[in-house]
């Protein structure tokens, strides 16, 4: 997420605004605007009238079938705010929305910002930076598991010899710092986060920056470019699927497993498992068909990160 | 193993809240109403793909020898409907509590008369995850199948 500053200035507020009477204290700075507010049949908000004057941000984008509206109070944040999108959403005028994220700014220093999704209040914070991280991630959590025309796997992906390495795995499972450690050695950045997968079994880039931790156990985002890689913009077949978690001082000996249990592995880590199960499988079977598939408890990552590189140069392995 | 008295005389796959897709020569198969998902190796897909309610035991080792390239083994279709029982992908009419000391006896006699690794019935498992379980990675997250092979 790029760096966001704080805003001072100030909004277009109303003491009608829903979201206004749940943030923000009584105020001398307060404006006197009027926002109608109406709910959509879908559950969505949409600012009916003057909402291009209350929120100074506000735009629609189209990410893998679902249209999100994106508002903020503050006009400085709007580069932020768009940084915020899913690789590949585009901005849109269609309506109706399937969700809606507001970011509400809050005037001084002292002051706590707001992030409402579909008018319901989320989270707030002092920070900024923050605030956008958490829109971020819970807008594309929803696009992920809403996506009308891809299916989302938590995997970690890279490009290698004109195929696509998958490393299903959950949140903190490790995926990143061994995604950093294959484009290290060479490979080309598709995401650490999810493997968006086609009706052909494709996998597609969504290359965020990397969600690195430090020792502390906080997240920070770091661009590709940092490893020495490129970013990927063709989709891939898939050509190695490594099933593997972490385990302090494993050693790397993984054992070949069959398509039907690396598909089961990655349906274990796909969002719409149960909402689209058929689609689920058709994706899966067809990524899979195409791969090798490996399990293995692995160590440190430089490590395996040249084991699968190597492996994935021989078709036969 | 079930008991000869319990074991359907011509076992019935079934066919009602399942997906069914291919992956090569594994079936993979969705319980939509259990949320689980299954995996066959070929040799449980060939049963449970033949156990249409009309093919006794012996049928379907016959039809498994063929597709093989094995001897005609019962033992392998009996731990195929152990194994295909226990996921709840027989009909209910077919399905008889299994409890684990049969599968053990079946996976005994299977080693017993030999049977090759290829022609073993495997069913591997997990339960679907919700979104929030694929995020967090609660369950079966690194695709570890939950098969419990008594």
């Amino acid at each position: 997420v790029a760096s966001a500053p704080q805003s001072k200035s100030s909004l277009a507020r109303s003491r009608d605004h829903p979201e206004y009477a749940r943030c923000v204290a009584p105020s001398r700075h307060r404006t006197q605007r009027r926002v109608l507010i109406s709910t959509s049949r879908q559950g969505s908000i949409e600012l009916t009238r003057f909402g291009r004057a209350v929120w100074p941000v506000r735009f629609t984008v189209d990410a893998y079938g679902l249209r999100i509206g994106l508002r903020a109070s503050d006009a400085s944040l709007a580069g932020a705010l768009h940084d915020t999108a899913p690789p590949g959403a585009r901005l849109t005028d269609h309506f109706p929305l399937d969700g809606t994220y507001s970011v509400v700014v809050e005037d001084g220093p002292d002051g706590e910002h707001h992030l409402y999704e579909d008018g319901q209040s989320a989270t707030h914070s002092t920070s900024v930076d923050e605030l956008l991280t958490a829109l971020q991630s819970r807008m594309h959590f929803r696009v992920a598991v809403g996506s009308r025309t891809r299916l989302f796997v938590h995997a970690g992906v890279v490009g290698w010899n004109g195929r696509a390495i998958l490393i299903p795995g959950r949140s903190g499972s490790g995926k990143s710092s061994l995604v950093a450690a294959l484009l290290r050695s060479g490979a080309t950045y598709y995401s650490d986060e999810y493997a968006v997968i086609d009706d052909g079994g494709f996998v597609h880039p969504f290359p965020r920056p990397l969600g690195m931790r430090d020792a502390s156990g906080r997240t920070h985002p770091v661009a590709p470019a940092s490893f020495g890689a490129h970013r990927g913009t063709a989709p891939l077949p898939v050509g190695l699927i490594v099933v593997t978690r972490h385990i302090a001082g494993a050693t790397w000996g993984p054992m070949p497993i069959t398509s039907g249990d690396a598909v089961l592995a990655l349906l274990a880590n796909t969002l719409a498992a149960q909402s689209r199960p058929g689609d689920a499988l058709r994706m899966l079977c067809a990524a899979a068909a195409s791969a090798v598939a490996i399990r293995g408890d692995r160590g440190d990552g430089q490590e395996i990160a040249h084991h699968l590189l190597a492996r994935s140069t021989t078709p036969s392995v | 193993m079930l008991m000869d008295h319990q074991r359907p005389q011509y076992p019935k796959a079934r066919q009602s809240g399942v997906l069914v897709d291919h992956v090569r020569d594994e079936t993979i198969v969705y319980d939509e109403s259990r949320q689980e998902a299954h995996a066959l190796n070929r040799a449980a897909s060939l049963v449970w793909e033949h156990s249409d309610g009309t093919r006794s035991v012996g049928q379907l080792a016959s039809v498994l020898g063929v597709e093989l390239g094995t001897e005609p083994n019962e033992a392998v279709v009996e731990y195929a409907l152990d194994e295909l029982s226990r996921v709840h992908l027989l009909d209910a009419e077919a399905v008889v509590d299994s409890p684990d000391v049969s599968r053990r006896e079946a996976l005994r006699k299977l080693t017993l008369a030999g049977v090759s690794a290829i022609a073993t019935p495997v069913v591997l498992s997990i339960v679907a995850p919700t979104p929030a379980m694929a995020a967090s990675g609660s369950q079966n997250s690194q695709g570890q199948n939950n098969n419990n092979q008594g």
